[in-house]
């Protein structure tokens, strides 16, 4: 299902490479605040973004890695355990092979917590739909579509977001475009009257 | 279903001292701190579902392991080696195998998930207790069985051996002495370990070496074979094994002049066969067809290196590919297991988080380099 951006659960559970999209832009990121939006992580998903030894580091990497570290200390994307119960949920064993161990964390807690589980993966999120839902899996492009069709975000936001978000090699730069459309005609819509947005 | 703290903390030790590693070296690598590691060991300490994941993924292993009393990995294999093999194995070459290990399963894993599970329907049968015998008759049905003539000479025998169930891997080791190793994992099956620093050709007699103990020695779990002379049966049978599996003796007899040789006829003959031309002469000896004198005389013919093809880095590649593909194999990352992932991936069966790992790579910017190498795009839209 084509993904809607008049809803947007404002609760996120992120995973590793949705964190770092979501820090990629800084007018982003702060936007996605100021309209109320929480993301958080789990234990593990903060290890491989911040601890797991990695054979090359790159100029981009590290400036990911301090802005996290920055808003971690600022309260933001804390970091949450899991239970070993959250683990031995029939769900998560059976996709344990399919998904990344960032992934299932995220999604166990996001399922345990009622929260929404943010990746940017298009296989992560059919196999996290068949776990919590389809409404309970969100994106980066979502949350920049939402913020437009909330009116956060104004036009001339949308290069600057892309600029930063691919000034530092993130991949998003066609969705962002395309989610920017759809935000705009959902929002021509909405103000038509077509459909009405219930608040989520 | 509560964990068994005492069990838990007995296998996290087993690993580390497996991979011969301080609490302190775990601690640094996994972000948990060593009273906490400590206490785990002990069975004094409860772990949280993260600690559980960021161990199994430091420890190469499925995190069920932990939970459960299940053989879910090679675990009691790898004991078994490095308590047998404790000396002759470094710290890096034990990386080297649990990596290995880890592949094997994601491998079969994988084949299931995709129906592309080789049969196993090769067997064979030992009669008598004659060990070269069986090495040899062992070698002739194999030849038969995938539809070898005399004449004709397996070019790609990793692929031969994958055909048949095997997980086949090369990897480059720290021991030079080490030139193969064969596993019996619990689920994935045989498994066998080729040590890529050796030459070309030498692998490909390690492969079909290993591939004799997974055919001959089903009741072993592991065996390591060593480049030293070795009187063992099973290494000598898994030795006449590859002889006969790589230079049958008919073909040997077909050879012109068998008794006449010089420099270039053993290189041309050698190259011919994709063996080095060591393993030739004594193929030939034991076939009768040479004398001592003339086996030593072969023996010293080396093949220049660039004369050698590897199946697994065709020259069709362009340089960069060639070079890119030379460090993934070395790593223990065919082109067959990659595809594989790859096509996991493309079919929406793993993200992309999941191929990473598959993968042994730790960033997007790797991934996204190997994407481009296999000609593959990751998917982040509807």
């Amino acid at each position: 299902m084509a993904i809607d951006p008049s809803h947007f659960h404002t609760l996120n559970v992120a995973d590793t490479c949705a964190m770092w999209n979501v820090l990629s832009s800084k007018l982003l990121y702060q936007t996605a605040c100021s309209a109320g939006c929480v993301f958080s992580c789990t234990a593990f998903v903060a290890y491989e973004c911040l601890l797991k030894p990695r054979k090359e580091m790159s100029s981009e990497d590290e400036e990911l890695q301090t802005r996290l570290r920055r808003e971690q200390e600022n309260g933001r994307f804390q970091r949450y355990h899991l239970d070993i119960d959250d683990l031995l949920e029939v769900e998560i064993l059976e996709k344990r092979k399919n998904l990344g161990k960032g992934e299932l964390s995220s999604i166990a807690f996001a399922k345990r917590t009622q929260q929404a589980f943010h990746t940017d993966d298009t296989s992560a999120r059919k196999l996290a739909s068949q776990v919590i839902g389809e409404r309970h899996v969100q994106t980066t492009p979502h949350l920049f579509g939402w913020l437009y069709f909330r009116q956060l975000l104004g036009d001339s936001d949308k290069e600057t977001i892309i600029d930063e978000h691919t000034s530092l090699k993130r991949p998003l730069r066609p969705y962002f475009e395309e989610m920017y459309c759809r935000a705009l005609h959902y929002r021509l819509m909405a103000n038509s009257g077509a459909y009405r947005v219930i608040e989520t | 279903m509560a964990l068994d703290l005492q069990l838990f903390g007995d296998k996290l030790k087993r690993y580390r001292e497996q991979l011969q590693l301080s609490l302190g070296e775990v601690s640094q690598a996994t972000g948990i701190g060593e009273a906490a590691l400590a206490a785990f060991e002990n069975g004094a300490g409860s772990p949280t579902g993260d600690d559980v994941l960021i161990l199994a993924d430091f420890y190469k292993c499925d995190y069920k392991f932990f939970l459960s009393n299940e053989r879910w990995t090679a675990f009691e294999q790898t004991d078994t080696l490095f308590r047998r093999f404790g000396d002759e194995v470094s710290r890096q070459d034990r990386w080297a195998v649990l990596e290995v290990l880890f592949l094997a399963d994601v491998e079969f894993y994988l084949q299931s998930t995709l129906g592309k599970a080789p049969p196993r329907s090769f067997t064979f049968q030992k009669i008598g207790g004659y060990f070269k015998a069986h090495g040899e008759q062992a070698a002739a049905a194999l030849r038969t069985y995938l539809g070898y003539a005399d004449h004709q000479v397996p070019l790609n025998i990793y692929q031969d051996f994958r055909a048949l169930g095997m997980h086949v891997f090369r990897r480059r080791l720290d021991n030079s002495n080490i030139s193969g190793v064969y596993v019996r994992h619990p689920v994935a099956g045989p498994c066998i370990l080729v040590n890529y620093s050796e030459d070309v050709y030498r692998q490909r007699f390690t492969a079909a070496h290993e591939a004799a103990h997974a055919i001959l020695d089903q009741d072993e779990d592991v065996i390591v074979s060593f480049t030293r002379a070795n009187t063992d049966l099973r290494e000598v049978r898994a030795n006449t094994f590859a002889s006969h599996y790589l230079m049958p003796p008919a073909f040997l007899q077909r050879i012109p002049d068998p008794g006449q040789w010089d420099s270039a006829k053993a290189m041309h003959w050698a190259n011919a066969l994709k063996v080095s031309t060591e393993a030739l002469s004594i193929a030939l000896s034991q076939a009768g067809l040479i004398d001592h004198e003339t086996e030593q005389v072969i023996r010293t013919v080396r093949v220049p290196r660039e004369a050698k093809e590897d199946p697994e880095l065709p020259e069709t590649l362009s340089p960069r590919a060639r070079a890119r593909k030379e460090e993934l194999l070395k790593r223990g990352l065919s082109d067959y297991y990659v595809s594989l992932c790859f096509e996991a991936y493309r079919e929406r069966l793993v993200s992309a988080a999941r191929l990473a790992e598959m993968l042994l790579v730790d960033g997007d910017t790797e991934l996204r380099e190997l994407a481009e190498l296999y000609g593959e795009v990751l998917q982040y839209g509807d």
